[in-house]
């Protein structure tokens, strides 16, 4: 039967009159060309390209501030980074956009001190370790700090040479568990032991860190000194660009969340904090996305910058299919937590060994940070990654902080009383992000990696685990140039 | 009359072979409208105007024509310096496909281009740079 045009116009009439009644009616739809959901580094960047590009666009947050996992705790003593900090020498995208918001970069101050090793319950400086009884690891693996022997073992079995290398089914062998491919190569059980104070070498694929250890690698490739070190003669340390003068590793003058808040600050009124979305529906000619406060946003694409740990909970009609299906309700999330404060005195004075260290016990690594210029006290961090982190963040904050120190003070009771905790902060308790990064279990890279990324009807994906060549805050970027990029070529 | 008509036809046939011209041009000119909205994928890294103006890359004004690694401004990899090729639209085409594939050990990070299509529309616009 054909509808006739009147019926239907009456319909609709009886149906806003309806909803005008009704007093929980929703209210009418914004509209714009792209909706971009989540505003860290990937959304903003993939909202300001667009906006650039002409384009009429939203970004939606959930939380209240802008910028993710890049977090600068403005309120602390310290002033502290929760999140990203370190920007390399080769993140042009990063470094542009400094650039253009004329924001400073600076050489990192966050200057570790010397690290010293309590192993097997003993104390060993980092000079004597090669040669002492306490390190049970073998052959080259002696000369390797044990806080560094699972980075630096697997940086010496990468394979990869080109930056997209991971994704070539060429090098799918390595896509295993770091445990089963240490065993291959005959590393010794202590160095596997110790290594997984540091790194889950059971759940990560290895090829999924082969990928961070190259690009870090390709990182080198544009420093001078390192140029040197080993003989390579890369052109770039000596740029007459704007790279010029930067440190292999800079940070933001200010802070790093000064990044975000001027990409925000672009973007004007189109960027709406507070808004959780929790309903992407598409249509042949368009999309709707509903916030949990009932807003509603349409428009013709949208792109989730949200990480995957997330995006699982909103609904998304069409369904997600296949292996991007997979990939958005598989993928894993691990967990980075440290705590923050300032060192009284200077405590190694007293036993003799170097200030920072690495333990195999519940404290992973304590950092003492040199003096800032501007500091009369130096800085320290305790750090936790991957299970050592989800292990401590399953306490609140303050027995988690109660525990860090009574720990410290035990295993090196020179620092009793010479330790003032200011702060922390564990990743997977932030609800909206729950973790520090993606983290690709074995199998999973062959599995999914390659198709994760591919467009869904009007759904585009961005967000750092969308990566194809980069890491850190530049692979977030990444992402977001990339999913613009895909509109934008659609005309 | 035969003359005439010769003439005649050899004029429209110019006349067609010029609207022919004038078509193409404004096929090139779309199509280089079209890589410039494209371009946004490469200017984080690179300029277009001044030659002397660097990003992290070197500016990609005359790019077209231009030795590979020839710039005297820029510092380039050892790959791309030793490179013994120009860029022309066959270059050009392989580079955006797959920096890596066509000069290994290069130092662009860039994943490429597998449609051909914004390829063309981006070497079109590289073209009028
Ligand atoms: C401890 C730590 C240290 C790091 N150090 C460095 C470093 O030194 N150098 C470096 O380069 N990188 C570093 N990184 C990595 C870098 O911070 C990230 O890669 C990058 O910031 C990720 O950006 P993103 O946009 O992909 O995701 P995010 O920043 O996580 O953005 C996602 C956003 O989505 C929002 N959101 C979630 N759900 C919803 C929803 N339903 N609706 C609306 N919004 C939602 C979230 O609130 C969040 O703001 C570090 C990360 C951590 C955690």
């Amino acid at each position: 039967m054909k509808t006739n045009r009147r019926q239907l116009m009456k319909g609709a009439l009886a149906l806003s009159a309806l909803s005008m009644a009704s007093p929980g009616r929703a209210k009418a739809a914004e509209t714009t060309s792209v909706t971009v959901i989540g505003g860290g580094l990937s959304g903003l960047n993939s909202a300001l390209m667009l906006k650039d590009a002409g384009y009429d666009v939203i970004v939606l947050e959930a939380s209240d501030r802008v910028g993710g996992r890049v977090y600068t705790a403005d309120g602390v003593e310290t002033r502290p980074e929760y999140g990203a900090s370190q920007i390399g020498k080769s993140y042009a995208r990063t470094i542009s956009l400094c650039e253009r918001f004329n924001l400073k970069l600076i050489p990192e101050h966050r200057k570790l001190m010397a690290m010293s090793n309590y192993v097997n319950g003993q104390w060993v400086k980092s000079t004597d370790w090669e040669h002492s009884e306490v390190n049970k690891t073998v052959g080259d693996e002696r000369k390797i700090p044990p806080a560094l022997l699972s980075s630096k073992i697997l940086t010496g079995l990468n394979p990869l040479k080109s930056l997209t290398d991971w994704l070539d089914p060429q090098f799918s062998d390595y896509d295993i568990s770091i445990y089963d491919l240490f065993k291959q190569h005959g590393v010794s059980e202590e160095a596997i032991r110790l290594a997984s104070a540091t790194t889950d070498i059971h759940t990560a694929s290895a090829l999924g860190l082969l990928q961070e250890k190259n690009r870090g690698l390709f990182d080198l490739a544009f420093t001078k000194d390192v140029q040197e070190a080993v003989d390579r003669p890369y052109g770039y340390g000596n740029g007459k660009g704007m790279s010029e003068g930067l440190a292999l590793i800079n940070n933001i003058e200010g802070g790093c969340s000064r990044l975000p808040e001027a990409m925000a600050a672009a973007l004007g009124d189109s960027v709406r904090t507070g808004k959780m979305v929790r309903k992407i529906n598409m249509s042949k000619t368009g999309a709707e996305v509903t916030c949990m406060d009932g807003s509603r946003f349409k428009s013709d694409y949208v792109i989730s910058a949200l990480p995957f740990s997330t995006l699982q909970y909103v609904s998304v009609f069409p369904d997600l299919q296949g292996k991007q299906a997979e990939g958005v309700f598989k993928l894993d999330y691990v967990d980075t937590s440290r705590a923050f404060g300032i060192i009284e005195e200077p405590f190694w004075e007293e036993d003799g060994f170097e200030p920072s260290f690495f333990s195999d016990e519940t404290v992973q690594m304590f950092w003492a940070l040199e003096k800032r210029p501007d500091e009369d006290k130096p800085r320290f961090m305790v750090v936790f990654t991957d299970a050592a982190a989800s292990r401590i963040d399953q306490y609140s904050k303050q027995k988690a902080l109660a525990v860090m120190e009574a720990e410290i003070n035990r295993i090196r009771p020179a620092t009793k009383g010479k330790l003032r905790f200011l702060d922390m902060y564990g990743w997977k308790n932030n609800p909206m992000i729950q973790g520090c990064r993606h983290m690709y279990s074995p199998g999973q890279i062959n599995r999914f990696a390659r198709e994760i990324v591919k467009p869904h009807y009007r759904l585009h994906f961005a967000g750092e685990h969308t990566r194809r060549n980069d890491f850190g805050m530049e692979s977030a970027l990444e992402s977001g140039e990339r999913a613009a990029f895909e509109i934008i070529s659609l005309g | 009359m035969v003359k005439m008509r010769t003439v005649l036809s050899v004029g429209s046939a110019l006349l067609v072979l010029l609207a022919g011209n004038k078509a193409m041009a404004n096929e090139q000119a779309k199509l280089a409208a079209k890589g410039k909205a494209l371009f946004v994928v490469c200017q984080a890294c690179h300029t277009t105007t001044d030659r002397a103006s660097i990003k992290i890359g070197p500016s990609l004004q005359g790019i077209v024509g231009r030795d590979a690694g020839s710039l005297t401004t820029f510092s380039y990899s050892t790959a791309l310096s030793e490179a013994a090729f120009s860029w022309d639209e066959a270059s050009l085409d392989k580079w955006l496909q797959s920096p890596a594939t066509l000069v290994p050990g290069n130092i662009m990070s860039f994943a490429g281009l597998s449609d051909e299509g914004q390829r063309k529309a981006i070497i079109a616009y590289l073209k009028t740079l």
